[in-house]
């Protein structure tokens, strides 16, 4: 199984949202990190076809996904950001409604949702109308109908957004159990989640893929940019000011031990730590982190 | 198909602005026929006593009953006289009559001289019957009803539609070749309920608009609310799922229409009674051109009123397809049918304003518009009927079409 994305554009006007990008993504989790603005969701919506590409193609073991038309969108689960649901629908309502769209009979379509309504902890709540759901609990709403018709390709744009700790643990589990056979793709600005369960990050800038690479490989690529810092605390208020600080850990005696991202030491006595992926977001968007 | 269908149709009925403009116009419906049936008033010639609600009715249905018959050419004429005969008494005291209530005139010259002068000057019997009669400014009547109403017709087609559309020879050859096939002498009789029903009818394209209300957000609610960027990527939501709101969206308007009208005419109905269906269209206009029955109109108005309903909702559809917010498609249908009562006004638009919803309803079966071309013409209700199912047969695949297409951006 292959998702191939091939010199994918997408101009708004005078705009460029996602520039020729290209990738092949194969069964795991594929995180798509990036800014706000990055092309991201505009890249997801053209994998779930519903937005038209100006250029490109994007094809599914080889073929066009154009030319499958219903059997592509047979094979997708999709959480948009911003998802939007009917409130007056109950919890179960809305997955039997959305069960008949992805082709489930009645009785298939009930079941089906009863049981993700319980994966994700939601069937004591299945009667109640979704306007009455917390941000979480429409999170979790739309993560279970993504599920609903066992996708090949997931596609999940900011899914751990207004979910609490405990939810995203519960609910990177279930990705990660889920992608074991399916192309899981992740879009998030939580980079603990993509760190976590992704076998393969694309970072996106500007609408353009900027890196590629296995967690691993890539936050590698910031080695040697990480430094910790023991200072003054006034000095501490200063450095965040003018250079890219990831973390101030403020400790006794007026002093702090300070991280910071930057191609050289930040302070003669600094010394080199190990990168995080964290640290690597906030290196290559440094511009878009200081504005 | 059928539970995407079920599904379609409880989000159009969640839809509160759409439920609570579906209560208004069946409320309205329903008031203005109940308040119709119970705040009627009339003299009751029997007695000369002023009667009202249901009592007024049955004062009512005695004087229809009373010209109940063959109105043929004997019948016409003594009817006539009758009339004449009561101007004449009249004539002898118009003045000090003229300044009289009907209980002042009964107390003053008693019961008979107000039922036989009075009464008969008011009737609209007798005031159908002059109109029809009168040949000339000069007075001149026709020997019989049918030549009274050909008369009539002839000078109306001799003229312009009000004033303005001269009529084609094909326009005339159709009216008269419509009017030619009216089986005269024509049976007289009491139809209460069924004149109601169309004195009512205009009031129905609130519920057409209300219906239009309903459905505007079927497309535009799913663009405004972001449901579009789920329910699109799935197996069924660029094939069924439009078919299905376009079907869900037909139903529930039927539906409506339906209920509407038998919430209406049923008032009617139940109340006055539902004789004088199978009488002749033109008790109640003894000039009009249409060979059918009270009850063929009736019936044909409500079609038609279903098909303007459907073509209308279509056209809302259409707009929900292509606009993102819900609210100037539902302001649009009302916009169209207030903006054609007044458009009405001005005559050289008044052709293209019968064909609006509420003057369809309103003129149907009554004006004298026809619509040529070429040799084919169309009166008023064939037009509208033709116009709306057009309408329907369009807009509906147009905005399966424009969701289908709808990018999410």
């Amino acid at each position: 199984m292959e998702l191939r994305i091939d010199r994918l554009s997408k101009q708004f006007g005078s705009h460029i949202a996602v520039d020729r990008v290209s990738a092949t993504v194969t069964p795991g989790v594929v995180g798509l990190l990036g800014a706000n603005g990055a092309g991201k969701t505009t890249l997801m919506r053209m994998v779930c076809d519903v937005l038209r590409p100006t250029s490109g193609q994007i094809y599914y073991n080889g073929t066009e996904v154009g030319a499958m038309g219903d059997g592509y969108r047979a094979l997708l689960g999709y959480l948009p950001q911003d998802f939007g649901c009917y409130p007056d629908f109950t919890a179960i309502d809305f997955m039997c409604y959305m069960a008949a769209l992805k082709g489930f009979s009645k009785r298939e379509g009930l079941a089906r949702s009863k049981d993700l309504l319980e994966e994700v902890g939601l069937s004591s709540v299945a009667r109640r109308r979704v306007k009455t759901f917390s941000g979480g609990m429409r999170q979790r709403l739309g993560i279970a109908q993504a599920m609903l018709n066992d996708p090949s390709i997931l596609v999940l744009d900011e899914p751990t957004a207004g979910l609490d700790p405990k939810e995203r643990v519960h609910f990177r589990n279930l990705i990660a159990s889920f992608a074991q056979d399916k192309i899981v793709i992740l879009s998030t600005h939580i980079v603990s989640d993509v760190e976590f369960i992704a076998n393969r990050i694309l970072v996106m800038r500007s609408g353009l893929f900027i890196m590629e690479g296995t967690p691993e490989s890539i936050v590698a690529s910031a080695a040697g940019k990480v430094w910790e810092c023991h200072v003054d605390a006034r000095q501490a208020d200063a450095m965040a000011a003018r250079m890219m600080v990831a973390n101030v850990r403020y400790a006794e005696g007026g002093r702090a031990v300070v991280r910071v991202v930057a191609d050289t030491a930040p302070t003669p006595d600094a010394v080199p730590v190990e990168p995080t992926l964290e640290d690597l977001y906030l290196n290559v968007f440094q511009d878009a982190v200081m504005r | 198909m059928g539970t995407l269908i079920r599904f379609e149709i409880k989000k159009i009925v969640q839809n509160r602005a759409g439920v609570a403009a579906c209560a208004i116009a069946l409320i309205l419906v329903m008031a203005l026929s109940l308040g119709s049936v119970l705040t009627a008033g009339a003299w009751d010639a029997r007695s000369g006593s002023y009667v009202e609600g249901l009592g007024a009715w049955d004062a009512i249905r005695r004087t229809e009953q009373s010209h109940a018959g063959t109105l043929d050419d004997a019948r016409v004429a003594e009817d006539m006289a009758t009339y004449e005969e009561a101007q004449a008494r009249w004539a002898q005291d118009a003045d000090h009559l003229g300044s009289l209530s009907a209980q002042q005139m009964i107390d003053q010259y008693g019961i008979e001289f107000w039922r036989e002068v009075d009464r008969v000057r008011s009737d609209a019997y007798y005031l159908r019957l002059k109109t029809a009669m009168l040949l000339d400014d000069k007075g001149t009547h026709a020997p019989g009803l049918q030549e009274g109403a050909g008369n009539f017709l002839s000078n109306e087609l001799s003229g312009r539609y009000l004033g303005f559309f001269p009529y084609a020879e094909s326009e005339r050859s159709f009216w008269e070749g419509k009017a030619s096939r009216i089986e005269w002498p024509i049976e007289y009789g009491s139809a209460l309920a069924w004149d109601e029903i169309l004195s009512f009818m205009a009031f129905y394209a609130f519920v057409t608009i209300a219906a239009c209300i309903a459905v505007s957000g079927v497309f535009a609610g799913e663009y405004q609310g972001g449901t579009a960027s789920i329910a699109l990527p799935t197996l069924r939501g660029k094939r069924s799922l439009p078919v299905a709101k376009v079907v869900a969206s037909m139903l529930f308007a039927s539906a409506y229409w339906w209920a509407s009208v038998a919430v209406g005419s049923g008032v009617f109905l139940v109340a006055l009674g539902a004789d004088g269906a199978g009488l002749p269209y033109q008790i109640f206009d003894f000039v009009n051109p249409y060979p059918m029955t009270v009850g063929q109109v009736c019936a044909s108005l409500f079609l038609l009123g279903w098909v303007v309903t459907l073509g209308c909702v279509a056209f809302t559809l259409l707009l929900s397809s292509r606009l993102r917010s819900v609210m100037p498609v539902a302001v649009t249908p009302l916009a169209v049918t207030f903006l054609g009562v007044f458009a009405k006004l001005i005559v050289p638009l008044s052709k293209v304003a019968h064909l609006t919803p509420m003057n369809v309803l309103n003129d149907s079966f009554v004006a004298l518009a026809s619509y040529a071309l070429g040799p084919v013409v169309f009166d008023l209700p064939s037009a509208a009927a033709l116009l709306y199912a057009l309408l329907a047969l369009v807009c509906a695949p147009l905005a399966v079409r424009s969701f289908v297409r709808y990018q999410v951006a």
